[in-house]
């Protein structure tokens, strides 16, 4: 189940509300118990069996959490090991299987299908031995509150990846109010409204370039920017659900993206985008090997690291370490090579390199093989052998998504709420995100029920 | 301000929630959709399988959107936004950026060498049909249409990547492979272009041909079965026909999946024959009324293509009872439909099949009836779309 789905809009979501309100604020063992029910409810919507394997890791992770308290490392070398092997062996067995095979060592490949969230509900689980064990939180006594931390349905599927000290407070005392209520509402109909209008569209118009054989070099271009609209919409307007949702029951998760396609260096980007995985990978793997305080050799060793796990991260395939790398290069380009230069650049100029680079990174992440990527590089750098008409005809069907996609990815809300502030538009400053934020959710509702295009990019991490 | 503002919001997004939850409940559930021509999902059975693999909600999710409160309307609006405030070229996989609504299709281009291969696995097995009709005495003809896509190939705009590339070798392996299979290959497909396509011809917002059209594929087909077999089957001239254009809003086929929203000025014309030509009628072994029309009751009633013959029937039987003429059997899809309200009249009996819906063996239905000429007619878009019935 996908927060833009009928069955979660009407039924999941309005039964949730109407029970949940109705248990009074001190009941919050009941509250917390009632979401712990919906939250792996949600999660057996997309494949009942796997509902055993996040019971067993939120008990493998509720153990390790009592034990890491002792802080005695075998502890939390132990927790490390039996995440990483779940994790391991539903994403990574098949890939590495291959990998030994292609290496003439046979061994039988398992088909496995991979578990919904997987990755997203790991990390969380790490995230919270690693904090106990650190000492930056106490061991959580309550199995409910282990289990609703790491099921939450908000952040389950597809992140943002909360770490515990963020909401370990607001498991147990929260106070949920008509202030975060609306709040919350109104960033899931934003966030819908970014899925529905702008993600699925756009998606359609890569779909469209990418699933052509023959392409012009202006097609696939807009392919690319197509993707790159899609790919952040998809995203960041999953983690404003999210975010939003928890806000609706008295969560705060922290903010998952901030303009990323304003940067002006790649650095700059992943400051900017999934920065709670960015976030997490740079406090529970780059710091603690040293970070960039330490000889230049280590420190290119560090982002080696972390880039390859972070492309593994995303997807157990070639084009995704293949898409780290890329990425782990130029931050090390950034950091020892052409850094001077970049800073010296005119803002454009950098603007313009970042976004570039950002392109073709996706680019590379989109396409699913090695000949694909060189067939669409070499349609993007040559004059492609396509027909000259798609372009016209990509701009006609989807011009409209891609230039509302452009403002939508610029920081507009923040430029018009201080301008109104300047005139003291008070009452538009009010009333103006409400109606837009109803006319959105009704129009996503339309794009619902209209089109069976629905996918969910990070659903699969 | 604020405080009204946030609450006016809540208050709009949990009754829209628990409103639209409500209406789906209490509102009662069609089983088809009229504009979009399919049935609706029907409500999941919840098995151990279908629970355990997840596919159970998938199913619901299907359900539940199929049947929204209000669906047709908000779908309408949502392809009025689509044509109107968007102006996308294609709606529903219809191309509207032309003076008719055109089929749309991907730009991608493919090689072509399978044609030959699949024109003669086709010529093969219409061979199959031939040979039966051969052993009772009768012969096979082939009859190739244009589809509307096909037809108004000229009138993609200038940016579409149209499909003559395909069309066009299509045509020439389908000849190729019927002629050396010995079978009479009529391809409309060429003649028509000869002429110029002439708007007449075919509808600007159905995917079919019109009455002109079937007419002037009857001519041609009755000419080349008298040359052919030395029959002197009446050749219906305009001149015999009395043309007659319903004042009903027409509803093409292109037109319908935009929710009427372009009828691109359609009408239905029908041709009855100004001299008579009795009949008795049977719709899959069952006598139904000697009509060849299915006319709507009253003029504000929209009409569609299948006012010819009612539509598609698995089995027609059109029977004039003069044995003194021979009797034709004419296989295909819908396009036989326009055809039959013409052709009927130069035979004794006619016998229609339409291979989607007939289950039992052509080949054994033509060795039974014996019929002098079997007609199979199918449009270029769906010529190796293998066809059932045996």
């Amino acid at each position: 189940m996908v927060f833009s789905s009928y069955l979660f809009l009407f039924f999941f979501l309005t039964l949730l509300l109407a029970l949940y309100f109705l248990l009074p604020p001190r009941c919050r063992g009941g509250r917390n118990a009632l979401l712990l029910a919906f939250s792996l409810f949600f999660y057996l919507c997309g494949g009942p069996k796997y509902l055993l394997l996040m019971l067993l890791s939120i008990a493998v992770n509720y153990a390790f959490g009592l034990l890491c308290a002792g802080r005695r490392p075998w502890t939390l070398w132990a927790a490390a090991a039996a995440n990483l092997l779940l994790l391991g062996w539903f994403k990574y067995a098949a890939f590495f299987a291959q990998l030994l095979n292609s290496l003439r060592l046979p061994v039988p490949v398992p088909e496995i299908v991979l578990p919904v969230g997987i990755s997203f509900f790991t990390f969380q689980g790490l995230s919270y031995v690693i904090d106990v064990y650190r000492g930056e939180a106490a061991a959580e006594r309550s199995l409910l509150r282990v289990a609703l931390y790491i099921s939450l349905f908000p952040q389950l599927v597809a992140g943002p990846i909360v770490r515990y000290t963020a909401v370990a407070g607001e498991l147990s005392q929260r106070r949920e109010s008509l202030d975060d209520f609306a709040a919350g509402a109104l960033r899931f109909t934003f966030g819908l409204g970014k899925k529905m209008l702008l993600a699925n569209n756009l998606g359609l118009m890569a779909d469209d370039v990418f699933g052509t054989l023959s392409l012009s070099a202006s097609a696939a271009w807009l392919g690319a920017l197509a993707y790159t609209g899609q790919i952040y919409f998809d995203f960041s307007g999953y983690s404003d659900m999210a975010i939003g949702l928890g806000r609706m029951f008295g969560f705060h998760f922290e903010e998952n993206f901030n303009y990323p396609y304003l940067s002006r260096s790649i650095t700059e980007f992943w400051r900017r985008w999934h920065m709670s995985l960015s976030g997490w990978f740079r406090d529970y793997v780059y710091i603690p090997l040293g970070g960039s305080r330490c000889g230049t050799a280590k420190q290119i060793r560090n982002v080696a690291v972390v880039w390859l796990l972070t492309g593994l991260w995303h997807g157990a395939a070639w084009n995704f370490v293949l898409w780290g790398a890329y990425f782990g290069v130029l931050l090390l380009g950034e950091r020892f090579v052409w850094r001077r230069a970049l800073d010296r650049a005119p803002g454009w100029a950098r603007h313009l390199y970042a976004m570039l680079l950002v392109i073709l990174g996706w680019v590379l992440f989109r396409c699913e093989s090695l000949t694909a990527l060189g067939t669409y590089l070499a349609a993007m750098f040559t004059l492609g052998q396509g027909i000259p008409g798609q372009s016209i005809y990509l701009l006609k069907q989807y011009g409209f998504f891609l230039l509302a996609g452009l403002l939508a990815s610029l920081p507009v809300k923040g430029w018009a709420e201080a301008a109104l502030r300047r005139q003291n538009q008070e009452a538009l400053l009010c009333w103006g995100p409400v109606v837009l934020g109803l006319v959105l959710l009704g129009l996503s509702f339309l794009q619902l029920i209209s089109s069976s295009f629905n996918p969910f990019i990070y659903y699969r991490f | 301000m604020k405080r009204t503002a946030q609450l006016f919001f809540v208050t709009c997004f949990l009754t829209f929630l628990f409103g639209v939850a409500a209406l789906t409940l209490l509102m009662p559930k069609a089983w088809s959709s009229y504009y979009e021509n399919r049935s609706l999902t029907q409500m999941p059975t919840l098995t151990a399988e279908s629970f355990l693999s997840g596919d159970y909600f998938d199913s619901l999710e299907s359900y539940l959107t199929d049947h929204v409160p209000f669906r047709s309307y908000l779908l309408k609006l949502q392809t009025l936004l689509q044509l109107e405030v968007l102006r996308q070229p294609v709606v529903s996989d219809v191309l509207t950026d032309s003076d008719v609504l055109l089929g749309s299709h991907s730009y991608n281009d493919w090689d072509t060498a399978y044609l030959s291969a699949s024109a003669q696995e086709c010529a093969a097995g219409i061979g199959q049909w031939a040979d039966a009709a051969a052993a009772g005495g009768g012969q096979l003809y082939y009859v190739g249409l244009p589809e509307q896509t096909a037809y108004f190939v000229d009138r993609y705009p200038d940016y579409w990547r149209d499909r003559q590339w395909l069309y066009d070798p299509t045509e020439a392996a389908m000849e190729k492979a019927f002629a050396q299979a010995d079978i009479p290959y009529l391809s409309f497909y060429e003649r028509f272009r000869a002429e110029g396509c002439p708007e007449a011809l075919y509808f600007a917002s159905d995917h079919h041909y019109t009455v002109y059209g079937a007419l002037a594929v009857c001519q041609k087909l009755l000419r080349t079965v008298n040359d052919r077999q030395g029959l002197s089957l009446h050749v219906p001239a305009e001149e015999d026909l009395a043309f007659t254009t319903l004042p009903n809003p027409f509803l093409g086929s292109r037109n319908r999946k935009l929710f009427c929203l372009r009828p691109m000025g359609d009408a239905l014309t029908i041709a009855q024959y100004r001299q008579t030509v009795p009949f008795r009628r049977w719709d899959n072994g069952t006598e139904v009324a000697a009509e060849l029309f299915l006319l709507p009751e009253t003029a504000e009633e929209t009409v569609s293509y299948t006012v010819f013959m009612g539509g598609d029937k698995g089995e027609t039987v059109v029977d004039t009872d003069r044995p003194d003429l021979p009797s034709v059997l004419i296989i295909g899809e819908s396009y036989t439909n326009a055809m039959e309200t013409l052709l009927y009249a130069s035979f004794d009996e006619m016998r229609s099949i339409d291979p989607r819906s007939y289950q039992g063996s052509i080949a054994d239905y033509i060795a039974l009836h014996q019929p002098e000429v079997v007609i199979v007619l199918r449009d270029n878009t769906s010529y190796f779309t293998a066809l059932s019935g045996g």
